[in-house]
């Protein structure tokens, strides 16, 4: 009898059990399913142009998808992005970064003198802009020194996407706060669906947000200059181009190519660092060396891409040089020397290249080649007009 | 009865099968290459001007970036064993560590070896502008106009020049250009003698280059004479592979 009872016991605490499971596993799904509701973003492939690169710095926790492209570019065009609302203080990325000005701001921009933006409480950025041009392709690290790469000890400014929150951070950009900024996208009519159809909750998060900027950021692909139409054999160049092309690619010549590509590297830029010889102090916390502490570093930057240069002066990482006139000039009869020169400014020692007139023209006529008319125009880069809640989106 | 004995049978088989899989494993090992930069023995120091060459030139080296390709073990036999995974061409490069060692998908007998072969740059036909579309390789393209392809070697540095002047040199080899658009293949193959046989567990080869070989013999190299930059010297590139064939050495380590 007492066995039975025990038998009896046993069996109600495991049925009950049974059904308690049950209804846990239930409200927890049923809670899952509150939070994270299916959703299935539509992938988006980057099309290799011909001679790209196939590697790409696509993170595995940040795929392309077209709903996030879409959310990266009305973020990337939302001057709320900085978490506030009053005209004066407004500001995101395509507050500085024109897409007629590849990506800068460029030497005319009405508000920023000179080409030297600053932000929203009026501190001017440490160093000019670099341009956002296939930025897929870098995998050498951001920014002139290149210190927001994998190697970055600190793991919170690794990717583009630690770059959206730094610039909503830094006081000579948009001085935010994150938690603002995330409150304030969450407010405003029509993010949160976007927010659910990318990434699966109408919570927005600051880690969401750079996400979706940093898709965007990702697609802005130049392969359509009047040089590329030459190389896939579509369009030839004049003589005077063709000239500047053999300096550019010769030792012997302007010998640009090794630090700047060519033929062989479509991107107009190893991503690498050097020091080009513009000066004999070095004294500047954010060159290369600030990164690696090599002392060969000393003075060296990101060579830039050169496609679209004729739209991005100022030049140079302080932006010394108005004029694509004067950086050939400085190549030509400029450069200073130092110990830190880099090896491939073979003409250090006696100056520069020393071109003659016609050969800076022929010269500055090639790189001219390398303005992408295409990429300068394409909708999908630009200002959507209206955001989501049908507020003006950046122009 | 006749069940056990099928198991017995069956037990036996599988410990034959075994046994047999067992010695084919052991029959291939996997080699491991390594590369290894010195200049008359010592272990290269990057960007110090501490060198001197037979010319008296004193210099430095700041980067130093090559192919290796064909690389081909030679057993006592005579068989010779390619390596031929990742197309056969490994980019060695002083500042990326990971390239200062490769393991080749290939797997090489178990034997005795008497030599091992390899080709300096990459030959004729494979060395075509495209070949490497990614970073680094991508970064030592050679110009079309100048017969395309890439670099077999980038070796950066400078040296103090008549009068004390630090200029720069760029040690370039790749296709060169000679009068009438001829174009010259400039890679060399490498043959050097390595007698060893495989071991089980680790099968390292270390190819060393001695820096100061490429400025020595047969031609004595004195940039204040040929200059700084020679991708457009086609005499000197063919002198510089030249000496080329004195720069490497080779050495087994295993266990």
């Amino acid at each position: 009898m007492e066995l039975q009872n025990t038998g009896l016991i046993k069996n109600i605490i495991c049925n009950t059990l049974f059904v308690f499971a049950l209804a846990l596993l239930l409200l927890v799904s049923s809670c899952r399913h509150d939070e994270e509701r299916e959703y299935n973003p539509t992938p988006y492939e980057i099309k290799v142009p011909q001679f790209f690169p196939t590697k790409m710095n696509i993170p595995f926790d940040n795929p392309l998808t077209l709903e996030g492209i879409e959310l990266g570019r009305y973020l990337f065009y939302d001057g709320r992005l900085s978490g506030n609302t009053e005209t004066e203080k407004m500001m995101s990325c395509g507050t500085c970064h024109l897409q007629s000005r590849s990506f800068e701001c460029g030497i005319d921009h009405p508000k920023f003198t000179g080409g030297h933006p600053f932000g929203v409480t009026g501190i001017l950025t440490p160093h000019l802009m670099l341009p956002m041009i296939n930025l897929v392709w870098n995998e050498s690290g951001y920014f002139w020194s290149g210190i927001i790469s994998n190697d970055n000890p600190d793991a919170s400014q690794r990717t583009l996407e630690d770059i959206v929150r730094m610039g909503v951070m830094a006081p000579h950009e948009m001085a935010g706060d994150t938690n603002k900024t995330k409150a304030l996208i969450q407010s405003i009519p029509g993010y949160p669906e976007l927010f659910e159809k990318t990434f699966g909750s109408r919570t927005v998060t600051f880690r969401n947000i750079s996400r979706a900027v940093a898709q965007f950021v990702r697609t802005l692909i130049s392969s359509d200059s009047k040089f590329d139409k030459y190389m896939r054999g579509e369009q030839q160049l004049s003589a005077q181009e063709l000239n500047g092309y053999v300096l550019f690619m010769t030792e012997d010549g302007a010998d640009c190519f090794h630090c700047h590509g060519g033929s062989g590297n479509p991107l107009f830029t190893t991503n690498l660092f050097y020091n080009n010889g513009k000066d004999t102090e070095f004294n500047d916390s954010r060159d290369r060396f600030s990164v690696t502490g090599d002392p060969q570093d000393h003075g060296a930057y990101k060579a830039t891409t050169l496609r679209n240069i004729e739209l991005t002066g100022p030049y140079m990482h302080d932006g010394r040089f108005k004029t694509l006139e004067e950086v050939i000039d400085f190549y030509s009869e400029g450069i200073i020397w130092s110990p830190y020169v880099h090896p491939l400014m073979h003409h250090a020692y006696d100056g520069g290249i020393q071109l003659t007139p016609s050969e800076k023209a022929d010269l500055i006529a090639f790189i001219k080649t390398l303005r992408d008319e295409t990429f300068l125009t394409n909708p999908a880069f630009g200002s959507p007009g209206k955001l989501p809640d049908g507020a003006d989106a950046i122009k | 009865m006749k069940y056990l004995n099928f198991l017995l049978s069956f037990a036996v088989a599988s410990i034959l099968l075994f046994d047999s899989c067992k010695k084919d494993e052991e029959k291939w090992v996997a080699p491991e290459f390594t590369f290894h930069h010195n200049v008359n023995g010592s272990a290269l120091q990057k960007s110090v001007m501490i060198y001197t060459n037979l010319a008296g030139n004193n210099y430095e080296v700041d980067e130093l970036q090559y192919f290796i390709s064909e690389i081909t073990l030679k057993t006592a036999s005579g068989q010779l064993i390619p390596i031929t995974s990742d197309s056969a061409i490994h980019y060695v490069d002083l500042a990326i560590p990971s390239t200062l060692s490769w393991k080749p998908a290939d797997q090489i007998p178990t034997t005795d070896y008497d030599s091992i072969s390899f080709v300096f740059g990459i030959n004729e036909a494979k060395n075509k502008t495209g070949l490497f579309v990614n970073p680094p390789q991508r970064d030592m393209f050679w110009p079309d106009m100048m017969g395309g392809g890439y670099h077999y070697m980038k070796m950066n540095g400078k040296w103090k020049a008549t009068g004390d002047l630090i200029k720069a040199f760029n040690f370039h080899l790749g296709i060169g250009m000679g009068d009438m658009g001829m174009f010259y293949q400039n890679y060399f193959k490498v043959t050097l003698p390595l007698k060893f046989h495989t071991m089980a567990n680790s099968n390292q080869i270390e190819i060393t280059m001695n820096i100061e070989k490429w400025f020595e013999a047969p031609n004595l190299w004195d940039w204040n004479v040929i200059g700084g930059q020679i991708m457009q010297n086609q005499d000197a590139m063919h002198k510089a592979c030249e000496n080329g064939a004195h720069v490497f050495g080779i050495a087994f380590k295993g266990n």
